[in-house]
């Protein structure tokens, strides 16, 4: 039987020369699965959540984001970095572990936000009760909205401009503020950091723009 | 006479040997150059004729003379995709042209811009001449790329708003267009008036000035206090030591605020724990790679200790030896020292570097079979000693 670094070396030379793999990597991460539902385990016990049930998903979820970018990246990190990637064994249950903390993030936060108010269909509502409802609602609706689009062109800026992203991102997402700070963090002078802020405000509009004239009606 | 009006003087010179080249043809090969040029010309002088006039019967001539087989071959290579990016490019670089990371590029983003931006012009002549020619197959090729060109257009006038960085140039080639010609120019009309010239930089904050209600929305969105957490490649990348200092800086600070965050990194070091459980005794070193990732390898390297706050890696090469101690939540390493056992009470000394904190042991046949000792301090004051047989 070959070993995991053996296999993986096929997966590898298999992928490099673009023969399917997909029977190969199943039978190495079969092998990781155990160990993968410990560190599984052990995150559940962080968050105080989980059940067994979702070993199986947590450990499939990060099977597809080992196939689709983990292996690259364990090449590139192995390649360019020898050191740190450790073993494809421990990057394969770093991913695990990532998968995991996502999962159970995300819950929590889907928690934080609360019930939807559906439960209160039942009861009757005054007029003006309804009207700020619906206003309140349509407020609601409109923000979320904004949002999304929000983070969609920030996702844009990213792709397209990351300097300018980057900057915008300390500058206003982590609420810096401070040219001087950015520009030390960015390893760029507090002209630069100005400049690269005041891009990504206009960037970052000019999107919002073209998405909505986008959904404007043709006439 | 501006240089802009020239170029357009110009092409009437043009025209006219591209006639005599086409009634006299001496080149081999594919004339769709040729086309392309008569094309370009032909139709810029078409959409020209107050500013820069031309005989009628010149432009029906020349284009009465183009070969059927340059023509269809032109056609082939028209790529309406091409102009797509070249829009966006322009787009981005009228923006940058107006907020130039250094004064001295402004002038050199604006010609590439209107470059960029004269191509769907180019374009748009040449379908204009296509139209006019006294040709079915001509007629058949413009109808053709005009429907192609349609969603293309849709697209960027999307982001017209960005072209306004260029209205003083866009202004003087819509103003040697004909009249009926600059509704259908809008990458050279739409929003090129002077109440828009300064669009751009309001946008971006630089300066103050009116916004009209869409702009004053987009203005509100983007300025909204939004704060955003580390997402899941921030924080695998975190983990892995591979974080910009500023992403580790945020990821720190964000942490201190942030209960959540808090959490997910005391979940990470959970996860840590277990993995060294689960992989203890287990060689942490990748022995084998694909012939790709392993070709010609600077230097081999073996990974000593491996714990969640950090690791110790030994790279040997023939020239050098060197113990690295790498620190994985750099929120607990605090510092580390590597001893020598000849000189067991000075330290080596070390230098910050790519992977971690590099100790220089020098040519590996100086230590070759002794023991390095590695101290490593964490912050809560706790010490570790691993050795290292060298």
């Amino acid at each position: 039987m070959l070993t995991d670094d053996e296999l993986f070396a096929e997966i590898s030379k298999r992928r490099a020369e673009k023969q399917d793999y997909k029977k190969q990597l199943g039978e190495l991460v079969f092998r990781w699965r155990d160990p993968s539902a410990t560190v599984i385990r052990r995150v559940q016990g962080a968050f105080v959540r989980g059940s067994p049930d979702d070993i199986d998903e947590v450990f499939q979820d990060a099977v597809a984001k080992f196939m689709s970018r983990g292996l690259e990246q364990f090449r590139g990190v192995s390649e360019q970095m020898p050191g740190k990637a450790a073993s494809p064994k421990t990057f394969f249950l770093r991913i695990v572990k990532h998968c995991a903390i996502d999962r159970y993030r995300r819950q929590r936060e889907d928690l934080a936000e609360g019930p939807r108010g559906d439960d209160d269909d039942d009861r009757e509502e005054t007029l003006p009760e309804a009207t700020r409802a619906v206003a309140e609602s349509r407020a609601k609706g409109e923000a979320k909205e904004a949002s999304e689009e929000y983070w969609a062109a920030f996702q844009r800026l990213q792709v397209e401009h990351p300097n300018e992203a980057a900057a915008w991102d300390l500058y206003h997402h982590q609420d810096m503020d401070d040219h001087p700070r950015v520009a030390e963090l960015l390893g760029i002078t507090v002209v630069n950091s100005y400049k690269r802020v005041s891009r990504a405000q206009a960037w970052l509009k000019l999107y919002l723009l073209e998405t909505r004239k986008r959904e404007e009606p043709t006439s | 006479m501006t240089a802009t009006a020239q170029k357009y003087r110009a092409l009437i010179d043009e025209l006219e040997s591209l006639k005599v080249e086409l009634e006299n043809p001496k080149r081999p090969g594919d004339s769709a150059p040729v086309v392309s040029r008569v094309l370009e010309a032909a139709g810029d002088l078409l959409r020209r004729t107050t500013s820069t006039p031309c005989e009628p019967k010149l432009i029906q001539g020349v284009l009465s003379l183009l070969p059927g087989a340059g023509l269809k071959s032109w056609g082939e290579g028209v790529e309406v995709q091409d102009v797509q990016q070249k829009l966006e490019r322009a787009a981005s670089h009228a923006v940058e042209a107006v907020l130039p990371e250094a004064d001295d590029d402004a002038s050199t983003l604006v010609g590439w811009a209107m470059q960029d931006l004269m191509a769907r012009d180019r374009l748009e002549s040449a379908l204009v001449a296509l139209e006019t020619a006294p040709r079915e197959d001509a007629k058949a090729l413009g109808a053709r790329i005009r429907q192609q060109l349609t969603p293309v257009d849709a697209i960027g006038r999307r982001g017209v708003a960005s072209l306004t960085a260029l209205n003083t140039e866009r202004r003087a080639e819509a103003g040697l267009l004909d009249a009926r010609c600059r509704p259908q120019a809008w990458w050279l009309t739409e929003r090129s008036g002077i109440e828009d010239d300064g669009l751009v930089k309001v946008l971006s904050g630089e300066a103050k000035g009116s916004l009209g209600p869409a702009e004053r929305e987009a203005d509100r969105t983007v300025r909204a206090k939004r704060p955003r957490s580390a997402s899941f490649d921030e924080l695998f990348r975190f983990d892995l030591g591979l974080s910009t200092p500023a992403e580790t800086t945020v990821i720190r600070s964000q942490a201190e605020q942030d209960p959540e965050l808090k959490l997910v990194l005391a979940a990470m070091a959970a996860g840590d724990e277990a993995i060294d459980e689960v992989t203890q005794g287990e060689p942490s070193v990748l022995s084998s790679l694909s012939p790709a990732v392993s070709s010609e390898p600077k230097s081999t390297f073996q990974v000593v200790t491996e714990r969640a706050e950090f690791k110790v890696l030994v790279f040997r090469s023939k020239a050098q030896l060197q113990v690295v101690v790498q620190p994985r939540h750099h929120d607990r390493f605090a510092t580390a020292a590597v001893y020598l056992a000849h000189e067991p009470n000075r330290a080596v000394p070390s230098a910050p570097g790519e992977h971690g904190l590099y100790f220089d042991l020098g040519k590996p046949a100086r230590t070759m079979g002794s023991v390095a000792r590695v101290v490593v301090k964490l912050t809560d004051g706790q010490s570790i000693s691993t050795e290292v047989r060298l």
